[in-house]
């Protein structure tokens, strides 16, 4: 790497994790109001161990992404098998409707979905928040499916069906395997938009009950929250560790797929 | 024009050495080629000739003058490169015009001077199509006109046939010779084909290893290759092992039981050499060599035939298709060898 | 499975779609309409009337969409070096940049914000620091502000229009700048020949991407924009959640709309010419 290139790299990675480290650092300093002189302390976390909303919100965030990611998924990887297999003018029309669901603000789209759910008389609800979540997430899934879809080497399917299997026998031996790993991914891309997407739950949840972002949100409307420093830096680590972990399983799979 | 000198120039990446101490020289207005297998060091070289690689030691002079810490954009080299590179999202007309753009020409000087490029290699109809509307050797000779509008001291040619179909590749060659007749620019030609080296450079700097193997005239690295491994990589080759000896006061070798007389500074008596004779020497004649004809293929105006020896050793000859057809295979025939043709190599 | 009979795997994706995105924002005019409860009703034009009534709203949506602008704007200056840098570094470098932008993103929005708030603070770590140099008293931030609303939103950008950008730079063989070198070109005009207009498509499409849900943020602006960084989206949501006037809200909520599909349509046709020849065949 170049000087210039090392320049670059070291600013736009200090602008992007400045918020991150204050708050990490922060979440060490015993003030009550994020001001300095500076005292370490550990008091914030065993406070976070003690908040029992935000272990309720966190776990409802993950039930619920997860509930959403199987959905979504499931929902978005038959729609991308059908939607590669489709010429016409419909699947165009359809992708536009996916690009709208991604590209239209999540604030109009909640609304919007609000008022449908108030017309048929659910109104806000858990169930609510689960068909809403969904259809955001949707878009993101087939597209990643489909991409792979079509990325698939056609060869290969032909080479199966030469070989003597079905059509049906190829898809479930050759396709699906093939695109097994996206089809995951787009479940974990599924689980991590929904984790974090405040806007559709802040309108289609019934009030009081709160998911992580929304239990977030309410505490820091009142101002200065230490504790949220302490989960933040308890989620960074989770999520690197996740990283990591994948990354490793990853590295690992491919290892021994190699071997073979 | 100008003299390209390389002095010296040494490269490691890493813990792997990819240059050691390679040294070439090319006068004002010759074509070189610089000849080596994939990995041999070749397209280091080049990019540190043009400037996007410095060398660990050495020094690169173009007439004369020191460049080695010169960056590329200033060192006044014309570089086509093995994909073309070409500017997709510019005209050919734009791509052509780029570096006298660069040089901040004033617009009617540029427009004279495309329009003078265009003419050299034969695109004008295409001067405002895409990059992606041309085929492959239409964009090649795009990419050489684009290097040549801004006559650098040096042109620099980065395998740039591979990409190419076999039957595209033979007619840009005649357009490369013909363009450096026309324009006398100083040439260097990187390639893995040795019959691209042969046809279209003056001398050719053979390369492997990141060693210069041999560096002579063509004919030279063809007829008298520096060892086995040149003879080898140049062209075919059927190797025999023999002992010099002196017989009427003339050194001779022999080859199946037949003595060749030889000169040169390997023919000395007691020396144990290798002999290379190539396939087109060997000749298919009444008399010589016995022979037994093992298979023929047909190549087109040529065939290759192979040849059994009485000790069962397999030969490889070349020779016009018509002579082959009066052949079947199984056949006892002869051979001859032009003793002047064969070539000794030292035995290591 | 015949290709013919895949049709019914679109059906769930279509239902939830057509239920959640196609029909709620045709309901939407309704709503704004005043139909909301009783479809027997007249539609009443009153929310419409209200919007344009005054200027209010209008200059809202105007400084909703300049904000969005902005903060687009000043992503893409960071986040282009960015992303030529990253797709230039050998491919094991690579990999491990991206994920380092991507991380900060896969923790909460909210933490994010929060981590702004925390960082732009009075007194705090960041103030505390520029104070050290006797220009301006620890005390003072630019928290609460409308510029901590856009940065807020530009640093939200970030991790898109990087990728995007780098995707973009990736497929630029690196054969074409060492031509443009070895024709003489310097670094600043290498950058606007070649790499500017072959990577402005994916440049436009991420623009957008982030474009879009800028102007329709409202938590940002709520958290850390202070009483002078009202924006659009923050009155859509008070109609909601706390004024309950789910016509008004529909209304305003269709007019940003529209003038966020204005913009991009506008945006997408002057950016047209620049496209030419950039998709290599």
């Amino acid at each position: 790497m170049t000087k210039a290139q090392k320049i670059v790299i070291a600013s736009v990675g200090l602008i992007l994790y400045a918020p991150l480290i204050v708050v990490i650092l922060m979440s060490f300093n015993s003030s009550p109001y994020g001001t300095f002189p500076f005292s370490f302390s550990f008091k914030w976390y065993s406070y976070l161990l003690k908040s029992e909303d935000l272990f309720i919100a966190s776990w409802r965030s993950i039930w619920l992404s997860f509930i959403v990611a199987l959905l979504a998924t499931t929902m978005g990887t038959m729609f991308a098998v059908w939607r590669v297999s489709v010429k016409s003018v419909i699947g165009v029309a359809s992708d536009g409707i996916l690009l709208a669901t991604i590209a239209i603000p999540w604030l109009i789209l909640g609304i919007a979905m609000l008022q449908i759910f108030n017309l048929i008389g659910i109104g806000r609800g858990n169930v609510s928040a689960v068909i809403g979540n969904v259809a955001v997430v949707l878009p993101y899934v087939v597209f990643v499916v489909m991409a792979r879809l079509r990325g698939l080497d056609e060869n290969l399917i032909e080479a199966g069906r030469s070989l003597g299997a079905t059509q049906l026998k190829s898809f479930y031996r050759i396709t699906v395997p093939l695109a097994m790993p996206s089809i995951l991914g787009s479940a974990l891309l599924a689980f991590v938009v929904c984790f974090n997407n405040f806007t559709i739950q802040y309108f289609l949840l019934p009030l009081g009950v709160r998911t992580l972002p929304l239990e977030i949100y309410s505490q820091v409307r009142t101002g200065y929250s230490p504790a949220i420093n302490a989960l933040a830096t308890v989620v960074l680590l989770g999520t690197v560790l996740i990283a990591l972990l994948l990354e490793r399983l990853g590295a690992g799979s491919k290892q021994f797929r190699d071997r073979r | 024009m100008a003299r390209l000198e390389v002095c010296n120039v040494s490269f490691s990446f890493g813990d792997t050495r990819i240059l050691n101490d390679v040294s070439i020289s090319i006068p004002d207005g010759d074509f070189h080629a610089l000849l080596g297998s994939s990995g041999s060091g070749k397209t280091t070289l080049l990019r540190i000739i043009a400037g996007f690689l410095k060398p660990d030691s050495g020094t690169i002079l173009i007439n004369g003058k020191d460049v080695t810490n010169v960056l590329p954009e200033h060192r006044d080299i014309g570089i086509v490169f093995q994909q073309y590179a070409l500017f997709p999202h510019l005209t050919i007309w734009e791509n052509i015009a780029f570096g006298l753009k660069m040089r901040k020409l004033h617009k009617l000087e540029i427009t004279e001077k495309v329009a003078k490029a265009l003419e050299l290699v034969r695109l004008e109809s295409f001067a405002q199509k895409l990059p992606s509307e041309l085929s492959g050797g239409q964009k090649q000779r795009a990419a050489v006109a684009r290097a040549l509008i801004l006559e650098p001291s040096l042109l620099l040619l980065d395998e740039p046939l591979s990409a190419l179909d076999r039957r595209i590749r033979g007619e840009l060659r005649e357009e490369l010779a013909r363009v450096h007749r026309q324009t006398a620019t100083t040439a260097l030609l990187v390639t893995h084909d040795q019959e691209e080296a042969l046809v279209l450079a003056s001398e050719i700097v053979v390369i492997e290893n990141g060693v210069v193997r041999q560096s002579d005239k063509a004919e030279n690295v063809y007829g008298s290759p520096a060892d086995l491994w040149v003879a080898g990589f140049v062209g075919r080759t059927n190797q025999f092992r023999s002992v010099c000896k002196s017989k009427n006061g003339v050194i001779v070798v022999s080859i199946a039981n037949e003595d060749f007389v030889v000169s040169g500074p390997l023919a000395v008596e007691g020396n144990e050499v290798v002999l290379v004779v190539r396939p087109e020497e060997i000749a298919i004649s009444d008399f010589g060599i016995p022979v037994r004809v093992k298979e023929i293929r047909f190549m087109g105006a040529t065939a290759q035939v192979i040849l059994t020896l009485a000790n069962g050793y397999e030969l490889e000859s070349l020779i016009l298709a018509p002579v082959a057809r009066k052949l079947a295979v199984g056949i006892a025939t002869f051979i001859a060898i032009d003793s002047s043709k064969i070539q000794i190599l030292a035995f290591n | 499975m015949k290709t013919k009979r895949r049709w019914f795997l679109s059906l769930p994706g279509f239902a939830i779609l057509a239920s959640m995105l196609v029909i709620p924002l045709l309901l939407q005019v309704a709503t704004s309409l005043g139909l909301a409860k009783n479809l027997s009703e007249f539609p009443r034009a009153d929310s419409w009337r209200r919007i344009f009534e005054s200027t209010l709203y209008l200059r809202l949506l105007y400084k909703s969409m300049w904000t969005g602008l902005v903060a687009t704007a000043i992503a893409i200056l960071i986040a282009w070096p960015a992303g030529w840098v990253i797709s230039r570094v050998p491919k094991g470098t690579q990999k491990v940049l991206l994920g380092a932008v991507i991380l900060p993103y896969l923790v909460s929005t909210i933490l994010l914000i929060y981590g702004f708030f925390v960082l732009l603070a009075g007194n705090g770590p960041l103030m505390s620091m520029i104070s050290l140099t006797n220009l301006i008293s620890a005390d003072s931030s630019i928290l609460y502000t409308h510029t901590a609303t856009v940065l807020m939103l530009a640093y939200e950008a970030l991790p898109v229009l990087i990728l995007v950008i780098y995707a973009s730079s990736a497929s630029i063989d690196q054969a074409l700048i060492d031509s443009a070198r070895s024709l003489g070109a310097s670094r600043l005009k290498r950058f606007f020949h070649i790499v500017l207009p072959l990577t402005m498509p994916g440049l436009v499409a991420g623009s957008a991407l982030v474009f879009v849900p800028a102007v329709g943020s409202f938590v940002e602006s709520q958290i850390l924009g202070g009483p002078n960084g009202i924006l659009l989206g923050n009155v859509i949501s008070d109609q909601i959640r706390r004024i309950n006037d789910p016509a008004f809200g529909a209304a305003l909520s269709l007019m940003l709309l529209s003038g966020v599909l204005t913009a991009a349509y506008v945006f997408g046709r002057l950016l047209k010419p620049l496209y030419r020849g950039s998709n290599p065949a």
